[in-house]
């Protein structure tokens, strides 16, 4: 169905976002690989995070009149963290909440909206494959292959990462390409779990967990929690703490034919994530082109590859030759995932890389500043969903 | 006689007892819409091309294309030691299925090779006897 560019422009440039706060992922790994008992539950690691995302944007919790939480339960969450609201949501998606948080801004029922993400998987033990894994109808696929071992999201990116080997070529050591580069990132960044540095040798001595993945193309499991608060762009400008970045762009897109057959995914989800990506684009009214920093949903490594096709930065097929030629990590002309990601900074569902691409579209990346940045783009893709966003920086 | 192999116990859902009813007979039957003829897996009480509620339990053919693998060198059930190589193959009738390859090689493996599911006796997790269908690399 086609859609009108006009009509989504006008979500654009009307909210900006004002504050960041993240929790000190790796003191808080390093505490629970000592099996020293958690500092907070998802409720304490979602006030942390506001908390500290107040103080950033210069305002007090009474300021806030919306919010949209994220993985943290909704409801209880407001209640514990005494906010009162006129506008709450809950969901789990990037895309989702900065398309709510312009819905509330724009119509005037919120004037200043809270996201507040909290994570407590790592403390509550939550399993991702074998028995115990999350088993809900909404992914039947999750558990309906549990006669045969297939459980784990990693294990169904593994066989589109294998398709995408036996089609296009891909090797081994090209994947390495993506967690060495994070790493690379990683290693700038005090707030990250991963720090040290990993060479091509390291990346292929790591243990395949579902081959062709590696245990270094996994994300991190980890407690934290991240908020962003947003306001309208004209009170944006009024405020001083911080150049303004807005939310210029966000796209939807979906492919849910066959999904607990994984059809989509084997198709490298072109057709869901290429809608969400121009659906951004075009709200935001720039195009690949104009991106100084991409940023994606890192479960794991390999999805990189065929997203960059999908979303016009290269040629099917081509995404090894593109990432190897312009250089992912530091110094390199396409920078991807600058804090690390989730599998060197922390697995906080994306929303880490939110808080990456303001401190950078802000100048205040340090030494992962990317030079001049402008625009940065951040893409999920997930089972029969794909989200995007861009934000920018007002000049 | 040797002793049957255990395995994770299928979930079973409202529409998805008479699968394994035929899957314990030797075989694949899976449900055909009565008034679009679209064949849909996992089992569901709706066709998704349609939305008609009448289906019938088609034999289907067994026979596959690969579209991938993959091999789980992580133990994740304690049924199933690793190395566990897992195929995904389009039947000809069209849902794309996936099922274990018992002594397969994922270093033989092709794209579009041709496949076939076989039937093996289990005992299931929950204690209960029937069969489970692998994928089996054409004769």
């Amino acid at each position: 169905m086609a859609y009108d560019p006009k009509l989504l422009k006008s979500g654009a440039d009307v909210a900006a976002i004002v504050g960041i706060g993240e929790t000190d992922f790796g003191a808080d790994y390093a505490a629970a690989r000592a099996r020293k008992p958690p500092t907070a539950d998802v409720f304490g690691y979602a006030a942390k995070g506001l908390k500290l995302a107040l103080e950033d944007a210069g305002l007090k919790a009474s300021d806030v009149d919306g919010m949209v939480a994220a993985l943290v339960p909704w409801m209880r969450v407001e209640e514990v963290l005494g906010l009162d609201l006129q506008f709450s949501w809950g969901t789990f998606w990037v895309h989702e909440a900065m398309a709510l948080a312009i819905e509330a801004i724009s119509s005037g029922r919120a004037e200043c909206v809270a996201v507040i993400y909290g994570n407590a998987y790592r403390s509550s033990g939550r399993q991702f494959g074998g028995p115990n894994a999350v088993a809900t109808e909404a992914v039947l696929h999750y558990y309906w292959y549990r006669p045969w071992g297939f459980t784990s999201q990693g294990a169904f990116d593994s066989v589109v990462v294998q398709r995408y080997m036996e089609k296009y070529g891909l090797k081994h050591d090209e994947i390495g390409m993506v967690p060495i580069a994070q790493r690379a990132w990683a290693s700038k960044n005090p707030r990250a779990i991963m720090r040290n540095p990993i060479t091509l040798e390291d990346y292929l001595r790591s243990p395949f967990v579902a081959a062709p993945l590696r245990l270094l193309d996994y994300c991190l499991i980890n407690d934290g929690g991240v908020t962003l608060i947003l306001t309208s762009i004209e009170r944006a400008k009024r405020m001083k703490n911080h150049p303004v970045v807005a939310v210029k762009g966000v796209g939807f897109g979906e492919d849910n034919s066959d999904m607990a057959q994984f059809r989509p995914k084997l198709n490298f989800s072109r057709k869901q994530m290429t809608r969400a990506a121009q659906e951004a684009y075009q709200m935001a009214g720039v195009g690949p082109e104009d991106i100084s920093a991409f940023y994606y949903y890192d479960n794991f490594s390999g999805e990189l590859f065929y997203m960059l096709e999908n979303c016009g930065y290269c040629e099917e097929g081509r995404a090894a030759e593109f990432i190897r030629t312009k250089g992912i990590g530091p110094g390199g002309k396409f920078p991807v995932n600058t804090s690390g990601g989730m599998l060197s900074e922390a697995y906080m569902h994306g929303w880490n890389a939110q808080a990456e691409m303001v401190r950078q579209l802000r100048g205040e990346a340090g030494p992962r500043q990317v030079e001049g940045a402008r625009y940065a783009h951040f893409m999920v893709n997930q089972n029969a969903k794909a989200g995007s966003v861009i934000y920018g920086r007002m000049s | 006689m040797s002793e049957l192999k255990v395995r994770p116990a299928p979930p079973k859902g409202m529409f998805d007892g008479p699968l394994w009813e035929a899957v314990d007979k030797g075989e694949f039957r899976l449900q055909r819409c009565n008034d679009c003829g679209f064949v849909r897996y996992p089992p569901t009480g709706v066709c998704p091309k349609c939305l008609s509620e009448s289906y019938k339990w088609d034999l289907m053919s067994g026979r596959g294309r690969i579209m991938s693998w993959c091999v789980f060198y992580r133990q994740y059930f304690p049924e199933i030691p690793p190395p566990n190589l897992v195929v995904l193959a389009e039947i000809q009738e069209g849902p794309i299925i996936v099922a274990d390859m018992p002594g397969g090689d994922a270093a033989q493996l092709k794209l579009d090779m041709p496949v076939q599911l076989v039937f093996e006796p289990v005992k299931w997790n929950d204690g209960t006897e029937g069969k489970i269908f692998h994928w089996s690399v054409a004769k």
